[in-house]
């Protein structure tokens, strides 16, 4: 599963009737956070949208924003130490930044499931999973216990797990890592969700095991219709799950697109430097390269694109600040040399 | 299985073997020397506590002469008034017992509610419940219990309020350093990621998570308690004679010295004994390491 040699999903088809209103809806998210007195900024000006039942990916380096974008979206950040600043941030038809604490909570678990990448530490171990699924199930639809329990065996079955109706009854540890990346998805997708957050979902587990995972998360998302955002740094994985990608690069959006624009004819240097540093096995001539020098943290100061210091097409006019503009219409890149990208 | 079964029967002999299996695994919780300790614990409870079924005499009533040394019929002697030193002696581990059960989990309670809350909230309550932890840990706990005995006036509750209440910020201190470890973990965030309220998460998730260490600070705190309230009794600010403290016959005994060897050797024995056992129990538990993970393979 490491690799774009897996065929790019067809963006056209997997689209069910257009909903109303875009189930994620971002406008200038700025997330910056303190360390020690310093300031750091996260995110630098991010605008989104995530239509109901889309898979959108979210592909960048670590450090680069990715995660504190998705947990900005339920504002799962420490309060004291962070602030998240947007000119809109709505998900599920939540203002995320003036709702209170309880319809917070049930926006969290209720129209939006997160899964994590750590499955055993993502998971309470010290209860049993059963009961753990069960009670996302009371608080978000108000089932009896005993019509939670039998909905929750019935849960644990549907994500494949053998002998549900038993195995609810042990602890985390107890499982696999694949099942109990199985065993959150079923936490996360528990109240039917409108948006599904998948925070690398696979990362900690071996190549098959992942493949089985993106398996039962595709299934989920056509079963329950579902939006997905998918964190991940692996574009194989990327380009199976998702019909949009999302670029980010020093905490601003270098690109977005299509799956297959994005993959096939890339805008911004940086995502053609990612897509040459994977192995490919249609093109066995084709030389792997990584891309030099390092990424950028929340700390450095950043004048005009973020890129230059690394890129190979830097120019003097790369010293301003690109904004996102079309590179073909539904794809764009912020790069002022996009034309010149391979 | 080697006996080959009616397929009818095979159903029920999985069923029995699974329920034996599960039983074997669940109701033997512990290592070995920690089920012989809180045996011993439970044997001394149910000797004290059904006390007054067998006793052959009542607690404050003379049944022989003054000082008498142990003999058949009193196996401890007896004391200046000429009660039997060891009914005295079963009585008063009965209190010390009490005092310990009663502060470990009600000090337990309150303090680890006090220290999750401080950890888990953080900020400024933190600050002030904390800043309260620490003005009481600075007073020897002593002076602290004594000030408690002498606004509230002496009655046999009065020193296991004042133990419970000096044992209280050892438990906030231990459960808030453990809940801010917690608090930081994955699974923590994912619970507040499927929406539970934080109320819950202490409840559910931090809670369980640090009960090994504040199973540990109860059996510390437990023998601290009975250390304390002998020490209140020795000095006439516990229970009112004449119900039977080990600290107060502690203090009685010291003015026989001369005329009798056993009255002041077994209540301190038994001080010697509940407070050895409860610190082996924390002893061996904190020796277990992720108790909750080893314990429920």
């Amino acid at each position: 599963m490491s690799g774009a040699e897996t065929s790019v999903r067809p963006a056209s088809t997997a689209l069910p009737e257009p909903a109303p209103d875009p189930v994620v809806e971002v406008a200038d998210l700025e997330v910056d956070f303190a360390v020690r007195g310093a300031i750091g900024h996260a995110v630098r000006g991010v605008s989104f949208q995530i239509r109901s039942g889309e898979a959108v990916g979210l592909v960048g380096e670590s450090g680069s924003g990715k995660t504190v974008t998705a947990l900005s979206l339920l504002r799962l950040l420490p309060d004291r130490t962070t602030r998240v600043r947007a000119r809109s941030l709505r998900v599920a038809g939540v203002d995320v930044l003036g709702a209170s604490a309880a319809s917070l909570a049930r926006l969290r678990g209720g129209a939006a499931g997160v899964v994590f990448q750590d499955p055993l530490r993502a998971l309470t171990p010290t209860r049993r999973v059963g009961s753990q699924i069960v009670e996302v199930i009371e608080r978000h639809s108000g089932r009896s216990r005993t019509q939670a329990r039998l909905e929750a065996v019935e849960l644990l079955s549907r994500v494949g797990i053998p002998d549900a109706r038993n195995r609810a009854r042990d602890y985390p540890h107890q499982f696999s890592g694949g099942q109990r990346q199985r065993i959150l998805l079923a936490t996360a997708v528990a109240s039917h969700p409108r948006l599904l957050i998948a925070d690398e979902p696979t990362t900690a587990l071996d190549v098959t095991t992942q493949s089985q995972i993106l398996d039962l998360l595709l299934d989920l998302q056509q079963d329950l219709k579902m939006a997905v955002l998918l964190i991940s740094h692996d574009l194989g994985v990327i380009a199976r799950v998702c019909d949009r990608v999302l670029v980010m690069y020093g905490g601003r959006l270098v690109e977005t697109g299509s799956t297959s624009d994005v993959f096939r004819a890339p805008g911004h240097p940086y995502t053609a430097g990612l897509l040459r540093s994977i192995p490919r096995l249609d093109r066995p001539g084709a030389v792997t390269s990584a891309i030099p020098g390092e990424a950028v943290d929340g700390f450095t100061q950043v004048v005009g694109c973020a890129f230059v210091p690394r890129c190979s097409l830097a120019a003097p006019v790369c010293t301003e600040c690109p904004e996102l503009e079309d590179v073909t219409p539904g794809h764009q890149a912020a790069c002022w040399r996009s034309e010149l990208v391979t | 299985m080697t006996v080959p079964l009616a397929p009818e029967y095979r159903g029920t002999v999985s069923v029995v073997r699974d329920f034996v299996t599960r039983t074997r695994e669940r109701h033997r919780p512990g290592t070995p020397s920690q089920r012989v300790i809180v045996g011993a614990l439970i044997v001394l409870v149910l000797i004290s506590v059904t006390a007054s079924l067998w006793a052959p005499y009542p607690a404050s009533a003379q049944s022989g002469a003054s000082l008498a040394p142990p003999s058949w019929a009193h196996p401890f002697g007896t004391d200046e008034l000429g009660e039997d030193i060891f009914v005295r002696f079963i009585y008063g581990i009965r209190l010390s017992l009490l005092v310990a059960a009663s502060t470990a989990v009600v000090a337990g309670v309150v303090g680890a509610a006090i220290g999750m809350a401080a950890g888990y909230v953080g900020g400024l309550v933190d600050s002030v419940m904390m800043r309260g932890v620490d003005f009481m840990l600075a007073f020897p706990t002593l002076v602290i219990a004594m000030t408690i005995v002498a606004i509230v006036g002496p009655s046999t509750a009065t020193p296991v309020l004042a133990t419970i209440v000096v044992s209280i910020p050892l438990f906030a201190r231990v459960a808030r350093a453990s809940t801010l470890v917690e608090r930081q973990k994955e699974y923590v965030l994912a619970a507040r990621a499927l929406g539970a309220s934080s109320v819950r998460i202490m409840v559910r998730q931090i809670l369980p998570a640090i009960m090994p260490v504040l199973r540990v600070q109860a059996a510390i705190a437990g023998a601290l308690a009975v250390q304390l309230e002998a020490s209140l009794s020795f000095l006439g600010m516990g229970v009112r004679p004449p119900t039977p403290s080990l600290g107060a016959m502690l203090n009685t005994a010291r003015q026989y010295l001369s005329q009798s060897w056993s009255y002041g050797v077994f209540p301190g024995l038994g001080l010697f004994l509940i407070i050895m056992l409860l610190l082996m129990l924390a002893n061996s538990m904190s020796d277990d390491g992720d108790a909750p993970l080893a314990k429920t393979g």
